[in-house]
């Protein structure tokens, strides 16, 4: 066979058409995934810049650089944009649609119009959102609470149709995803062969199908109230604000493990990789990722321990939140013993697994702790649900997200990033996240509510840290992205498979062709076969 | 295996059936039952038309069981919703507006 790789013998996939048109009307997987991409960068790097803002505006306890209601609106931009324009699409959408068909051995996606149509649904869902902030933004929060939300005199009816169009987008995607999964595996790849990443996503897939409709339907219940003053959650109509919150939360708890189960996801490829290991247990990784998409569903009412909830269901929801953190606990202890006795290289994406380790562990203990009733009715709107939640989701998603961005960019583009970059912008991203969110677990146990735009000058200096800490990690993630630009043009040419990695995505040629393979491979291998030589599992998963 | 199952009678009869369910909420929305009676049947009704529409319109009857499953498992989760959001109004505990003179701190 070609030692550049299955399918080498072709055009690359971003060479084998040309022209705007060719990119705006494909149907290949690996293109869409990379206008994804470009789509979901841009989206980051604008929720990052209102979050600079914002912590530039709480720089000093009064007035800094900008008037309290752009501050209320800002910070609701800055929560829309990340949560569903950035961290909900952005593995899946990027990543999975990239490596997702390559793993199963299949040449694109069931249905690869629907994937398509994803992408521009996605974009147009942007444009309404983006398009509610030019009429003057929503200052609800991301959450969008009523009875606030159907008062709120700001355009909360554009950014609910704009959440409920991007749901769309989500499902159509998921959908693609399982249907995939469950008919375009390559002959031999039985269930227990998947590798990891195709486990997550997977599960992933479900709590999107299931929970995302159920927020969309609020968000246009909060519309309809809004708009036509329905009543079904405004209390002077006799509606239930509490319901609301039943809703909301019902898919918003969910959409956590949304974002954080494909990062788990890209954590368990690198850690196998990068320490050219099988993984201590693949079943308990497998297992728990199912585990924690189903467990995911018993736990919304943790958000609502202070909203009039009942004491028996606060008991319940309390009692079923902590049942995730065992599912959270196999992962972790299964990625560590993976690294024992393994061949560990300390390359970027394998960095941000360390960085992803300690934000994980350390935002999931806190989760048990605000699970906690009486110590979640202390910390309740405060700033320690805050960096609790930011260690987690944003943590979590983010150094995967850039494990991810690293760990595949051989594969996308065919070259290699500077690694000594790579590396120093890590740490840089690592100490700037530390140093912005740490403070804010003092800040909210020493009493600071969340979304406030002054504060008590005693808070300044923890304010202040914050503050730095958040340019370093902007600084950082800057860096990052400037690496990999500067890599696409000037980074030298990637071998097939320049990790060593056993996983089925490199058997093919980088950039993969295409349609990404020659002839249809056959699998007779798991994906984590480190004890064979490449050649010898390059062998066992191809038909000559 | 995808087996034809449903037939323009069925598919009549599915049609009439759901009519009269309709027929039969409005019925009930005008008796004015008392306690969750009301709601009860209701969701009963709603349940009962939702898999008509789901086995019989969506034809998932013919469908293999793995298929079904995942209505099987939406269904459940549904389920799941209504009834955790119904348990905390039902276990909300309402407290007296006025405090009880007897349990006054002693001066």
């Amino acid at each position: 066979m070609d030692p550049r790789g299955v399918g080498a013998t072709h055009p690359d996939y971003m060479r084998a058409e040309s022209g705007v048109r060719s990119w705006l009307l494909t149907k290949d997987h690996k293109r869409i995934a990379l206008m994804f991409y470009g789509a979901v960068i841009t989206f980051l790097m604008l929720g990052g810049i209102f979050a600079l803002i914002l912590r530039t505006e709480l720089l000093t306890p009064e007035t800094t650089i900008i008037d309290p209601m752009t501050y209320n609106q800002m910070f609701t931009l800055h929560g829309v944009t990340m949560v569903w324009l950035f961290l909900i699409p952005s593995i899946p959408a990027v990543f999975g649609n990239f490596v997702l068909p390559l793993m199963l051995g299949a040449k694109d996606l069931a249905f690869p119009r629907i994937n398509l149509a994803s992408f521009y649904v996605y974009v147009a869902s942007a444009i309404i959102i983006l398009t509610a902030m030019v009429l003057g933004g929503a200052d609800t929060g991301w959450t969008f609470y009523v009875p606030y939300s159907s008062t709120s005199p700001t355009a909360v009816t554009w950014m609910g149709i704009g959440i409920f169009v991007n749901g769309v987008s989500s499902i159509m995607t998921a959908l693609n995803f399982v249907v995939t999964t469950h008919t375009l595996r390559a002959q031999g790849l039985r269930w227990h062969r998947l590798p990891l990443f195709v486990w997550a996503i997977y599960g992933t897939s479900i709590i999107i199908l299931f929970a995302t409709p159920v927020l969309g339907l609020s968000l246009l219940l909060v519309a309809a109230d809004h708009g036509l003053g329905l009543g079904i959650f405004d209390p002077r109509y006799g509606g239930d604000p509490v319901l609301f919150q039943h809703l909301f939360w019902f898919y918003s708890h969910p959409a956590v493990y949304i974002m954080i189960l494909p990062s788990f996801a890209v954590i368990s490829e690198v850690v196998c990789t990068f320490s050219q290991r099988p993984p201590a247990s693949y079943r308990a990784i497998a297992y728990s990722s199912l585990g924690i998409a189903f467990i995911g569903f018993f736990t919304w009412g943790h958000h609502m321990f202070v909203a009039g909830m009942s004491e028996w269901d606060a008991g319940v929801f309390g009692g079923l939140s902590m049942f995730v953190a065992i599912f959270s606990a196999i992962k972790v202890f299964t990625w560590v013993a993976t690294l024992r006795g393994g061949s560990i290289a300390f390359s970027t994406p394998m960095l941000y697994f360390l960085w992803f380790l300690f934000l994980f562990v350390f935002g999931g203990m806190t989760g048990v702790a605000v699970a906690t009733q009486s110590l979640d009715v202390h910390w309740h709107d405060g700033y320690f649900v805050v960096a609790h939640f930011h260690f987690i989701m944003v943590g979590g998603a983010l150094t995967a997200f850039l494990a991810a961005a690293h760990y595949w960019f051989p594969k996308m583009f065919g070259k290699l990033y500077d690694e000594r970059v790579g590396l120093l912008t890590s740490v840089a991203v690592f100490i700037g996240f530390v140093f912005t969110f740490l403070p804010q677990f003092l800040l909210g146990n020493a009493g600071m509510p969340r979304r406030y735009y002054s504060y008590p000058p005693h808070f300044q200096w923890l304010n202040v840290l914050s503050t730095g800490g958040a340019w370093l990690l902007g600084a950082g993630l800057i860096l990052a992205l400037i690496n990999l630009v500067v890599a696409l043009k000037w980074g030298r040419r990637a071998g097939p498979n320049p990790w060593g990695s056993r996983s089925f995505e490199w058997i093919t040629s980088s950039p993969p062709s295409k349609h990404n393979f020659d002839v249809t491979p056959i699998i007779e291998r798991t994906p984590y076969d480190y004890h064979l030589s490449e050649e010898d599992a390059r062998a066992r998963s191809r038909a000559s | 295996m995808i087996r034809a199952h449903v037939t323009g009678t069925k598919m009549l009869v599915s049609w009439i059936a759901l009519l009269v369910l309709t027929f039969i909420s409005f019925g009930i929305s005008r008796v004015g039952l008392t306690g969750g009676a009301e709601l009860a049947a209701a969701l009963t009704i709603s349940i009962v038309k939702t898999f008509i529409v789901l086995f019989i319109f969506m034809h998932l009857i013919e469908q293999r069981f793995a298929n079904r499953l995942i209505v099987i498992v939406t269904f459940l989760f549904i389920v799941l919703l209504v009834t955790l959001t119904a348990a905390d109004p039902m276990t909300r505990k309402t407290y007296p507006k006025t405090p009880d003179p007897s349990a006054r701190p002693i001066d």
